[in-house]
């Protein structure tokens, strides 16, 4: 089960966020709209698995891998088993990265005014 | 009918949004075209050669140009292209001009350079967006007027379904200029041009007023070095959110690498940069 499509809508800050806020929650149970139902655990999951992919994205960034290079390199053998991951993490993480490249470049546009 | 695809496919990640993965329509198994070759032609394409080149036979022999794309593009909104030329350029015989082509984009033609000498290295990278399955193809024309062409078959997932950055609006047209690697003189070097631009492509719907937030995109990057041309990109909405290009040029002492740029509402930046 991949529950965490990375989208533009929400930010990750904010999305994190409802996943803490849904732990303290007593929910025994998650029916997601797509996939088996899962026990509460599966929050926790899909928290561990927006860190792995933010922190790996991140280091391929700063070690100036090439954007073509990146579905590979992003690979997180923890989730392989989750439904969709070939299509929805590798594209996950070039979503992440080409995010973080322009966070990056409007910092330093912005500093140069 | 085209549009309409491209509206759906927006819908489609909206709806889907961050929560739990939303089936998506085009991920299906087994959703696949039949089995297209890299070098498969397209009615698109029948189409457009005779537009952009009537009557001039294309080469299609490999060696003379390539084209590098994934085949399976993880992020539709944002391909890495790379453009290889095998051809160095000399005043003898050069690439004067490179057309890249999306045959299935709403707008196929993605750029056209026009190159000189100065390029010392006709090597070109960029990204784009795919908006469904197609073959990117790259036709080189020589100083001699040959065409030749590369193409590669592209598989994505998600075409143009996101919405470009718009949260810095101020920066609108900034134009970096960046040197990856040291200079050296009289020898191609490598450079990247960014300009910070939305490229907005006029098929995404605004969710809130429910109307087509209107193109606008860089219409073209020209780039010289010490007031010398070094080459002209024309561009289209296909290039991705702030448009980048990474190219060559020989540098033959100190000056200054400029990149004037327009946009198609009429916005005019120039980025600098001095080499050495």
């Amino acid at each position: 089960m991949v529950s965490s499509r990375v989208g533009k809508a929400v930010s990750a800050t904010r999305y994190l966020r409802a996943l803490k806020a849904l732990q303290a929650l007593p929910i025994k149970a998650v029916v997601p709209g797509h996939g088996p139902a899962a026990p509460a655990t599966a929050i926790a999951s899909v928290e561990r698995y927006l860190a792995q992919l933010r922190a790996r994205v991140l280091a391929l960034l700063h070690s100036g891998v090439a954007l073509s290079e990146v579905p590979d390199a992003a690979n997180l053998p923890e989730f392989a088993r989750w439904d969709q991951y070939e299509t929805i993490h590798r594209r996950n993480a070039s979503v992440l990265f080409v995010r973080f490249e322009r966070e990056e470049m409007f910092k330093r546009a912005g500093s140069a005014d | 009918m085209r549009r309409m695809h491209f509206i759906g496919r927006l819908l489609g990640l909206a709806a889907g949004g961050l929560g739990v993965a939303a089936p998506q329509a085009d991920s299906a198994v087994g959703g696949l075209p039949g089995p297209a070759s890299h070098a498969d032609s397209s009615p698109e394409w029948e189409s457009l050669r005779d537009r952009l080149f009537p009557s001039r036979p294309v080469s299609a022999t490999p060696g003379v140009v390539q084209i590098v794309a994934p085949l399976r593009a993880a992020y539709g909104a944002s391909v890495p292209i790379k453009i290889l030329s095998n051809l160095p350029q000399t005043p003898g015989l050069y690439v004067k001009r490179l057309t890249l082509v999306v045959d299935k984009n709403p707008s196929p033609v993605a750029a056209v350079l026009d190159l000189t000498l100065e390029v010392g290295q006709a090597d070109f990278e960029t990204r784009i967006r795919v908006d469904e399955y197609s073959h990117v193809r790259v036709i080189a024309e020589l100083s001699n007027g040959q065409l030749h062409m590369d193409s590669r078959y592209v598989k994505t997932s998600g075409g143009c379904s996101a919405p470009p950055n718009r949260d810095a609006l101020n920066l609108l047209g900034k134009t970096l200029l960046k040197l990856p690697e040291p200079v050296t003189m009289n020898r191609p070097t490598t450079a990247d041009v960014t300009v910070l631009h939305p490229n907005d492509t006029g098929f995404e719907l605004n969710q809130v007023t429910v109307m087509y937030i209107p193109a606008h995109f860089v219409r073209s990057i020209k780039v010289s070095f010490a007031d010398r041309k070094v080459f002209d990109a024309d561009l289209d909405f296909s290039i991705s959110e702030n448009p980048t290009l990474r190219f060559n040029f020989v540098p033959h002492g100190r000056g200054e690498l400029k990149a004037e740029v327009e946009d198609s509402k009429d916005g005019h930046w120039t980025g600098t940069l001095a080499v050495l």
